[in-house]
């Protein structure tokens, strides 16, 4: 084929694939980070998207979407359901391959937490807002044994119903928090993450929605979330650009934190909200402790939830980035990886410890 | 800038257009490319621009001047510093956090603090590669294979977008003199391209994302929590995985290249479909390979010095090839791994061959003394044998009745010799080829358990998983699972010419329906794969 001819067939392949999948284009367009380019982008992908429809060039990209049971602009991007465990192959690794809380030697100093260990006292659980099929919930609320500060102790045959969800840093937060609960049979661990998602944009993926499902469909005792990683940018808010770190945008900013945290309120239920930690660029650092600032303020107010401090927990000595950092045996360990923001296994391994410990501290996990 | 992207088609799309239109120019169309190559380059980190344009400056002036040098001594010098350039670049970036990190953990055991700066460096996307190629190009300078390129052509070489991040490892032999002749405006593969950007994005976006997504990376991250059989099926998805990512993205940045005008060599040739080891090796990442192959294992003696040192070469070259993945106790096993069981194939081969060579020997069949193709032994030789290694004739047999004895159980002998013979040297059966094929398939996955796993300890917690994990539970062991795995194996025994038969059907299609369709089976791959796409695997490296 000549040249030209190849240069046509590609010109036809571009503009064929852009009119299939034109409203894909809209999405990924509204995805971008608010701005000029993204006000660009949108403008084209829309003018695609109405010759599109025009056309009818949509129905088969629709078609097939109804098909597979595909929800365009609400799909999954990556979720890690709970691992599937044979108890009686699993009792025989576990002592060897897993890490327990009584083992681990983390230093503990590292874990600074903004609220009071000892869970706060409760509002009483109101008759039907308990699940009546979990036995054990409501009743170890309305009479907390002392030694248990008000919960249940977990069993194989009722397990604590811990959820983990957040955007791509939960990942590594939720496979290590997997690895320190999910051996025992005593926690049934829900791990969801979705990357490039967070609090500043739901048209392109609403947390509080989702979270709002997750709580109605499979009511958790625990609720481990993550956010920020891609939240350092403009937010729109009643049809307004709120630039990053002004007043107005930590206001809205608040609003929407808070109403994350409300949404997963309900008598009995923890909230551990985890910070941001540290990052290797010094301005994204710099957004992030603006954030963090935001979860510790909105947890403060609620009892229910509590804010575990990972900045400072990936700080050195100097409260510098650090890629490496002192492990358990106090051997130099890598705790990020290659981008200097998501953690390494040993990175998720730290700060789950530190989540264990407090979800430890409540519910007295055997083992 | 990910392949299967917006964004890239974009690019290349505009990339392409500009380009042809450049091609009767060829210098216009070079700076051109150039450009655009760097574009594409910033768009992972324009700081890192400066250094594949460093590295090209530094090459360039090592190759000229190892070709100018006086003397053999001194352009040698020449090389070794070019090449110790290239790897303390190489070295630097790659593995400078782990050593530092390993130096200071060990004089802390000693009871010594170091004050070293311990820092995870930021990787430049492609190092790897591009050092690769600069090597071999001041390498087949030195050796006299390759005249210095004008440092125009050689930084097209070594920048050129499609091979820039992930390979495949083109050999400057291979690209330099398309470069120095005006492109071929009228035969454009454009077929092939298709089937191969086509074939690549599937495997990519639909195969590789949904093997990640549904069972490698949870099983990976904790093997503990798993059953034997979802381990296994873990580690058999993670083989399909990385052949399909790796082999997905070099079948797009070949089919690229191909759209520009541009050939790059193959790099996978059905590599599950390999009966040994090191038939893997030439299926497999197959650049790299030769790349491993005339740059390290020949250097290194090869095989002309002995079996020792052949088997010694071949776990070094193999070891180094694992760490140039990363700086990881993981990758050293992986690459020990592929050495040993090279070393033991080789043995075993070597000791048939030598086998093969005394049933020859035996039967006369291409040696000095039994040169005629096999005449029985002289009478009294037969007896001398006879009273050697037969104690079981009666006595009273007579001497002629004894020879006759002999000479049937000779002939007899000889005929199953002939029999082993023609069996061997007529290779392994149908049968024997399969068994190789399910083999050397499960050694490639022992291989890839500690490639994938975190460390090497979380390599052996699969090991040990598989083994009593039980079988009972296995939920993530999907219909659906098992499919895409076998039919990715299947895949590997389509025979070529059938893809063939299908390419030159396709290209007598007008070139508008051409991308028509084309456009169709993107929209089919979007549909069928996630929202996001996560980097190549091969990137990291």
């Amino acid at each position: 084929m000549s040249a030209r001819q190849t240069c046509a067939a590609v010109g036809v392949c571009l503009l064929v694939v852009s009119l299939l999948s034109a409203g894909q284009m809209v999405e990924s367009a509204r995805r971008m980070e608010l701005g000029s380019r993204r006000d660009l982008a949108l403008s084209v992908a829309t003018k695609f998207d109405r010759v599109s429809h025009f056309l009818s060039l949509n129905r088969p990209r629709d078609w097939a979407n109804d098909a597979l049971d595909r929800d365009v602009g609400f799909e999954p991007v990556v979720v890690g359901p709970t691992p599937t465990i044979d108890p009686d192959a699993t009792a025989s690794t576990s002592t060897t391959t897993m890490p327990t809380p009584q083992s681990t030697t983390e230093p503990t100093l590292l874990l600074e937490v903004t609220t009071p260990l000892t869970p706060p006292e409760r509002e009483p659980t109101s008759p039907g807002r308990g699940d009546p099929t979990r036995p054990g919930t409501t009743a170890t609320v309305s009479t907390p044994p002392p030694n248990q500060v008000g919960r249940r102790t977990p069993s194989a045959e009722a397990p604590l119903v811990m959820y983990v969800g957040g955007d791509s840093m939960a990942r590594e937060l939720g496979e290590s928090l997997l690895a320190l609960v999910g051996a025992s049979g005593v926690v049934d661990t829900d791990l969801e993450y979705r990357v490039s998602t967070g609090l500043s944009r739901p048209d392109f993926f609403d947390w509080p929605a989702r979270l709002q499902e997750e709580v109605t469909d499979r009511p958790m005792e625990v609720a481990v979330v993550l956010f920020g990683a891609n939240d350092g940018q403009n937010l729109e808010a009643l049809g307004t650009v709120l630039p990053f770190g002004t007043p107005e945008w930590i206001a809205e900013y608040h609003r929407r934190v808070a109403a994350a945290m409300d949404v997963l309120y309900a008598p009995g239920r923890d909230v551990v909200w985890v910070g941001m930690p540290i990052c290797r660029s010094a301005s994204y650092s710099e957004k992030l402790r603006i954030m963090n600032q935001v979860y510790a303020d909105e947890a403060a107010k609620r009892p229910w939830v509590r804010f575990v401090d990972t900045y400072t927990m990936f700080s050195d000595t100097d409260g510098a980035y650090a890629d490496y950092l002192p492990g358990a045996g106090h051997e130099l360990t890598l705790m990020r990886q290659g981008d200097g923001i998501h953690w390494s296994r040993q990175g998720g391994d730290r700060v789950a410890q530190a989540v264990f410990d407090l979800v430890d501290a409540t519910w007295n996990l055997p083992g | 800038m990910l392949f299967p992207t917006i964004r890239f088609a974009v690019f290349f799309g505009a990339v392409l257009g500009i380009g042809w239109l450049l091609a009767r120019w060829p210098p216009w169309w070079k700076r051109f490319v150039l450009v655009a190559s760097y574009v594409f380059y910033a768009g992972w980190n324009w700081r890192f621009v400066g250094l594949v344009v460093a590295s090209t400056l530094l090459n360039q002036a090592m190759a000229t001047r190892i070709h100018r040098a006086a003397t053999r001594a001194a352009a040698k010098g020449l090389l070794v510093v070019a090449v110790v350039a290239n790897l303390g670049l190489l070295g630097y970036f790659k593995y400078y956090g782990f050593f530092a990190s390993s130096l200071v953990n060990l004089f802390r055991d000693w009871g010594i603090e170091l004050s070293l700066p311990v820092v995870q460096v930021i990787l430049p996307v492609g190092i790897s590669f591009f050092t690769f190629h600069a090597i071999s190009y001041v390498v087949d300078v030195y050796r006299g294979t390759l005249a210095p390129a004008r440092l125009i052509d050689f930084a097209v070489y070594i920048a050129f977008f499609p091979h820039l991040v992930a390979g495949p490892i083109v050999r400057a032999s291979e690209l330099l003199p398309q470069l120095r002749h005006r492109l071929d405006r009228t035969g454009v593969e454009t077929s092939r391209a298709a089937f191969l950007i086509v074939a690549g994005l599937f495997k990519k976006v639909v195969l590789a994302s949904y093997l990640s997504d549904h069972i490698v990376d949870r099983v990976f991250a904790n093997p503990e929590l798993y059953s034997a059989a979802e381990v296994l099926f873990a580690v058999y998805a993670y083989a399909i995985q990385i052949y399909a990512d790796f082999s997905g993205y070099t079948d797009i940045a070949i089919g690229c290249a191909l759209l520009m005008g541009i050939r790059f060599p193959d790099n996978f040739n059905a590599p599950y479909a390999a009966v040994s080891i090191q038939d893997f090796w030439r299926r497999w990442h197959m650049t790299l390979s030769r790349w491993l192959r005339d740059y390290l294992y020949i250097p290194l003696g090869g095989s002309r010095r002995g079996r020792a040192r052949t088997s010694l070469n071949l776990v070094l070259t193999m070891v180094l090839g694992g760490l140039w993945h990363g700086a990881d106790w993981r990758f050293v096993v992986w690459g020990g791994l592929h050495g040993g069981g090279q070393v033991v194939e080789t043995a075993v081969r070597s000791r048939r061959t030598r086998g093969r060579f005394r049933r020859r020997e035996r039967l006369g069949i291409g040696t000095a003394a039994g040169g005629d193709g096999g005449r029985p032994g002289d009478e009294s030789d037969s007896l001398r044998r006879l009273a050697l290694l037969n104690k079981g004739l009666p006595d009273s047999m007579s001497r002629e009745a004894q020879v006759t004895v002999l000479s049937r159980v000779e002939t007899a002998a000889r005929r199953r010799e002939e029999r082993r013979l023609v069996r061997a040297e007529r290779g392994p059966t149908a049968a024997g080829r399969w068994i190789g094929r399910i083999a050397t398939f499960h050694f490639v996955c022992l291989g890839w358990i500690f490639f994938r796993a975190e460390s090497v300890d979380r390599g052996w917690d699969m090991c040990r998983r598989l083994v009593d994990g039980g079988w009972g539970s296995a939920p993530l062991v999907t219909p659906l699972l098992v499919v895409a795995i076998a039919g990715a194996l299947v895949s590997q025994h389509v025979p070529a010419v059938i893809m063939t038969a299908l390419q030159e059907r396709f290209s007598r299609l007008v070139p508008a329906l051409q991308g028509a369709l084309v456009g169709c089976a993107f929209l089919v791959i979007d549909v069928l794969g996630p929202t996001g796409v996560a980097p190549f695997i091969y990137f990291q490296f």
